[in-house]
């Protein structure tokens, strides 16, 4: 499959479409690294424990009624589901372009430089195992 | 694959615009997901983001070719009216996986003049 221009991202919290809302949208998956290094050796050895995921997004804020601020404010710290895709557009030829996971709403940052549109940053962490 | 915090999944149906909307009624495109073991999790979810009075049921289904001439129902969402969002209960992979090779899904309201918005999903792993 061919590099895709990230340009019609979907982002889904629950029953709220922020993709009109997000300009940048980044799902980290990782493992905490355990340190098991022992004597006799030159070099730091690394076990892979825990796995982590975090989602954090950016984009403009809106206040009112169907806009992100009032479900994310009231809802901090409650589990919600996410699904993230790189595209607008159903699958093609049932290709995983896209990521979901059971998350809790981490934290939401408002604000920003005068003049700009004012922006926001929203976390979310994973909330376990699926 | 044990299983993990996240779901690489598969989008089966995207009905986010009022356009795509209309159509969200009945069975959709049949995507050929091609297990390649039966050691695996079939995962699913719902998103609606619109909200009606009309309750819409959603079923995962699969089929052995992409005629779905026997379709089998995998994963079944509650019945839902409100914006929301379902994760289905997990299953494993059908031990004959070519009986579940081609993934579609069959969306019902309540009444066939109702639309809705909104995305489901699947993932393989």
């Amino acid at each position: 499959m061919a590099t895709l221009v990230l340009k019609n991202a979907t982002v889904l919290v629950d029953g709220l479409d922020m993709s009109g809302d997000c300009n940048e949208c980044t799902v980290t998956y990782s493992a905490e690294m355990l340190d098991a290094t022992t004597f006799g050796g030159n070099t730091r050895k690394r076990k892979g424990g825990l796995t982590t995921v975090n989602l954090s997004l950016k984009g403009f804020l809106e206040f009112g009624d169907g806009a992100p601020d009032p479900a994310l404010f009231a809802s901090m710290g409650a589990t919600a589901i996410v699904t993230v895709s790189a595209d607008s557009a159903p699958s093609i030829a049932g290709i995983e372009n896209a990521f979901a996971f059971k998350c809790a709403r981490a934290s939401i940052n408002y604000g920003g430089p005068v003049g700009t549109l004012l922006p926001f940053t929203a976390t979310f962490e994973g909330a376990g195992t699926v | 694959m044990a299983a993990q915090g996240l779901v690489r999944v598969t989008t089966l149906r995207s009905f986010l615009s009022v356009a795509s909307a209309a159509a969200s009624c009945g069975v959709g495109t049949a995507y050929d997901l091609n297990p390649a073991s039966s050691a695996l999790t079939v995962y699913g979810g719902l998103h609606l983001v619109s909200c009606a009075a009309i309750a819409w049921t959603f079923k995962i289904q699969s089929a052995s070719s992409s005629g779905f001439g026997t379709p089998s129902d995998r994963l079944t969402f509650s019945a839902q009216s409100c914006s929301g969002a379902q994760w289905a209960t997990p299953i494993a992979m059908p031990a004959a996986p070519a009986e579940a090779r081609w993934w579609r899904v069959s969306a019902n309201p309540a009444t066939t003049s109702d639309t809705r918005l909104g995305m489901v999903w699947v993932g393989v792993q």
